[in-house]
């Protein structure tokens, strides 16, 4: 036990996150997703626009290492899709072709692109040669012949990013007015306090939806983006400004605290080196919990139509194809992005319980 | 053969961790007589709580025990309680029944939002099949016993009513309600002003003179153990240090940890060839010493010592 | 033996209930002022009222600085903030009042921060002079509270007051979390600080038997008021208030041939 006497604060909360298995996992997941989501450029075959006339509805395709025959290949391969219309239903159905493989290559040339809008660039991590007349789709194709693949990660990227751009608005929005709150009471407090309340009186959803219809059509998708992370947390600040101001008024009655205050501190040094550096493992833990509502939230918009719209693609705009009965029966493969929102969701929740166990500097390492 | 209520027979505790295990009992043996108190002394981390929590079998579950805990209640056959599985039913009658235990905080162990006369009565209905008014009755007659005044009005009143003292009381009435053989008081009286606390400790000598059961009093406070006990146990790292009656211990210490203890108390002066050798006993000093308890007579025992 | 605190009529309420009325004692220069009192009787009120960290409603606190005679009472924050180097608290609980995620450096090094003095490397040489003075190890510096036992965390603690060069030190019930032998070794210190530094006690308690050892004066309170005041030995030995007496006899005595009497309550009937 005495090594432990010797370590700093935050290496005993890495010591009591470490023993989480499940965080660490949803930890090692998310960020694999984010870095997935950050090249997403490089790491697609192909771009979200991209249109596969040969495939339509394709469902997804198997890489293979083993060919018919059984022989093993070093290089994995696809099948050609070989397109047949049922005679009973008229439907369109896809069978392998098992004579024609169609070799992956890796880092080569294939669709031009820019990496984040700015680096032109043309090679991806893996694709089948776009000269020949093969192609992959590792998750199968939507109704125009779009790779799922590709939408699925430059969705990602979308809707990833505004989960942690939402959630530091909304930080930035409930520290200040909660801190303001918490720590000058009075007048200020109460003024803030009613914010708060008349905020949370209101129903979420329908305020959402009025907003966003409100935003202009006109808008370039950016704009759009920017425009809906700010609805989504100018209504998520109000629990995350309580918490603070919970905390920063039980915390202003804190030994320590009043300790500095009879040294003379001024209220800056009371806040930025006694009172903030104490809770803000709290925050991060609030933070990384708030994160899946915010992509829910984007979900919900972007699905009603009334979020993001094409051309940006993200998880929940991709869900919109995925809304009547008929895509689920024949087309399961379009429902994959919500998979991807259920597994992220819970990969969040999952870190937010290690991080607040971990966050607690008096819990003991013995437990369990 | 033993006629002790209580014996603990070389208890060891251990509380397994991340780095390593930590042993909080090293072989803890005493007994605690029938009719009489026994007050356990230590500073922090001498395991006279953990010791306590063992015989209530509270101890979580990263702790592993060995040794005995042997119960020998008037008229029943005795319980080896360390070895009793945790759904025996003997477990149910133990706590509460036969062992009853009293805490240091008299704020967090009633319920805020139920009547006092209800939960006194409620300890009854716990272990005995009578109806609502017989239990309410009792509760009645108990209160009164722990000196409340008014019983009728202060039944129908809520905790947040009540004074430290007064709460501790009820607290008190709760954990003798059924009559328990063996009265476990975990510093009942160190979170209590020292009025308040004087009124207690002789409430629970007085009470434990009428009921004629025994009474374990965990304390870190050498006063309290003078004013209340029979048979003192002094615990340091653990150990058992030094056992005896209260006159062997306090008024001719043997051991140089008991020694150390009484002449840190404030307004103490031991006499200074006594005084050095109670030296080097300092905050989280080592053992250093024998390990063997060696009996001292008359019913005492000390551990050897390296003089 | 000069004057070096005088408090006039002290009064604070909270809520309407007073809970120190009009309280008014004087402190001479390197003496120790016990405050005794149970709980509710507003001690601890009373000294964060002298020290401002809670206002008092009326009544003056004169305090006699280095630059003469002061009403804190009156002084704005500013006008105080010269006046905290002198006067400083060691708090009861040596787990909360050092802040987790300092090291001991930085919290010692803090009060001289605050207040502008040396440079790095001078108060790198002044902690280690301090914690030399309350018999830490100088390695202590370097580690985060956590890492102390409780007594070694209430030497911090008076590490951290006494950097200042204080004159008026306030011990908020100071040894009563620790353990009795901790306790004892805690309080040589504080007295052989006091007899080195020529340090002013106000000590707040509510064991008489820590009070009667280590104080030069004391006062009594009970529900707000001073019920009385006097030199220890004059009030131990003999005391004329029905509540100090009762107070007295409370005391366990770790001799068990004097026996605890049940108390007397009748008679005692304050307002």
């Amino acid at each position: 036990m005495s090594e432990l006497r010797e370590l700093s604060p935050s290496r005993l909360a890495w010591l009591r996150f470490r023993r989480h298995r499940l965080a660490i996992l949803a930890a090692c997941f998310l960020v694999v997703l984010y870095t997935l989501a950050a090249f997403c450029e490089f790491i697609s075959p192909y771009t979200p626009e991209q249109r596969n006339v040969r495939a339509i509805n394709a469902p997804p395709m198997d890489i293979r290492f083993v060919d018919a025959q059984g022989q093993f290949h070093f290089r994995p391969f696809v099948y050609d899709l070989k397109l047949t219309i049922n005679p009973d239903t008229w439907m369109r159905e896809y069978e392998e072709d098992s004579s024609t493989p169609y070799p992956l290559r890796f880092f080569a040339k294939g669709v031009p692109y820019e990496l984040w809008g700015l680096v032109p660039a043309e090679r991806h991590l893996f694709s089948v040669d776009p000269r020949g007349p093969g192609y992959i789709h590792w998750f199968g194709t939507d109704s125009l012949g779009r790779d799922m693949f590709s939408r699925v990660l430059y969705g990602a990227r979308v809707s990833l990013s505004i989960g942690i751009v939402g959630v530091g608005l909304t930080l930035f929005l409930g520290i200040l007015l909660g801190g303001f709150a918490g720590y000058l009471g009075g007048i200020v407090d109460s003024v803030v306090q009613r914010i708060t309340e008349v905020l949370q009186s209101i129903p979420t959803l329908p305020l959402w939806m009025a907003l966003s219809a409100a935003l202009p059509t006109a808008w370039s998708p950016i704009t759009t983006y920017f425009g809906v992370t700010l609805i989504l947390s100018l209504f998520g600040w109000t629990t995350l400004a309580r918490q603070v101001r919970g905390r920063f008024l039980a915390m202003r009655e804190e030994d320590f605290v009043v300790a500095a205050r009879l040294l003379g501190a001024n209220d800056s040094r009371v806040i930025f080196r006694h009172m903030l550096p104490s809770f803000s493992s709290h925050i991060i833990t609030t933070a990384t919990l708030a994160v899946p509502a915010m992509m829910l939230g984007e979900t919900a918009l972007s699905f009603l139509g009334i979020g993001l719209r094409a051309p940006v693609v993200s998880w929940g705009v991709l869900l919109q194809q995925a809304q009547n009965y008929q895509v689920i029966v024949m087309t399961p493969w379009l429902l994959l992005p919500g998979a991807f929102i259920v597994v992220t969701v819970i990969a969040f929740n999952l870190l937010g319980d290690g991080l607040r166990d971990a966050a607690d500097p008096y819990s003991s390492l013995s437990e369990k | 053969m033993n006629d002790s209520l209580l014996s603990i027979e070389d208890l060891i505790v251990e509380f397994k961790t991340e780095l390593g295990s930590v042993k909080a009992l090293k072989e803890v043996s005493f007994d605690v007589p029938y009719s009489s108190i026994t007050a356990v002394v230590g500073e922090s981390g001498s395991g006279k709580s953990v010791t306590s929590n063992a015989i209530m079998r509270l101890l979580p579950d990263s702790a592993q025990t060995s040794g005995e805990i042997i119960l020998r209640p008037q008229g029943r056959e005795p319980i080896a309680i360390n070895s009793l599985d945790e759904r025996d039913p003997q477990m149910q009658e133990l706590r509460g029944g036969l062992v009853s235990m009293v805490f240091q905080e008299p704020m967090t162990a009633l319920s805020p939002v139920h009547r006092i006369g209800d939960q006194v009565a409620e300890a009854v209905l716990c272990h005995r099949k009578v109806s609502q008014e017989a239990a309410l009755a009792e509760a009645a007659a108990m209160l009164e016993q722990v000196g409340l005044t008014e019983v009728e009005s202060k039944m129908r009143m809520y905790p947040f009513e009540f004074s430290g003292g007064m709460r501790q009381r009820v607290i008190i009435a709760m954990a003798l309600i059924c009559n328990p053989q063996l009265l476990i008081c975990d510093e009942p009286t160190t979170a209590l002003d020292v009025t308040i606390q004087a009124e207690i400790l002789v409430l629970i000598k007085s009470l434990q003179r009428k009921l004629n059961n025994s009474v374990l009093f965990i304390t870190h406070d050498l006063g309290v153990v003078a004013q209340i006990a029979d048979r003192v146990v002094v615990m340091y790292d653990g150990q058992v240090m030094e056992t005896g009656s209260v006159r062997q211990v306090l008024k001719s210490p043997q051991h140089p940890y008991t020694l150390h203890l009484l002449s840190s108390m404030p307004g103490i002066k031991i006499v200074e060839e006594l005084q050095t050798s109670s030296e080097g006993w300092a905050e989280g000093a080592p053992m250093g010493s024998g390990t063997v308890l060696g009996d001292a007579g008359g019913g005492r025992q000390v551990r050897e010592f390296s003089k | 033996m000069s004057q070096l605190l005088k408090v006039t009529d002290l009064c604070k309420s909270f809520a309407g209930q007073g809970v120190v009325k009009s309280v008014s004692f004087d402190v001479n220069e390197s003496t120790t002022l016990g405050i005794v009192g149970e709980s509710g009787s507003g001690k601890t009120s009373l000294v964060r009222s002298i020290l401002r960290a809670i206002d008092p409603d009326s009544g003056s606190v004169r305090y006699n600085s280095r630059e003469g005679w002061q009403n804190l009472n009156e002084l704005s924050a500013k006008a105080l903030l010269p006046l905290r180097r002198e006067i400083q608290m060691i708090f009861q609980d040596p787990f909360a009042s050092l802040n987790p995620r300092m090291t001991v450096q930085a919290i010692l090094e803090e009060p001289l921060i605050i207040h502008g003095l040396g440079d790095k490397s001078w108060r790198k040489q002044r902690v280690a002079e301090i914690l030399e003075k309350v018999q830490l190890d100088a390695s202590s510096a370097s580690r985060f509270p956590h890492a102390f036992s409780g007594g070694q965390r209430q030497r911090v603690g008076i590490a951290r007051a006494l950097i200042l060069e204080p004159r008026l030190v306030v011990c908020d019930e100071s040894v009563s979390a620790l353990d009795v032998s901790v306790q004892a070794q805690i309080l040589d210190l504080l007295a052989s600080l006091q007899s080195e530094l020529g340090l002013t006690y106000l000590f707040v308690a509510h064991d008489l038997r820590v009070v009667r050892e280590f104080c030069d004066d004391v006062l009594v309170m009970y529900a707000g008021s001073i019920v009385e005041q006097g030199p220890v030995a004059e009030i131990f030995e003999n005391p004329q208030h029905d509540y100090t007496r009762l107070l007295l006899s409370a005391i366990p005595s770790p001799d068990p041939d004097e026996k605890l009497e049940p108390l007397d309550r009748e008679g005692l009937l304050l307002e």
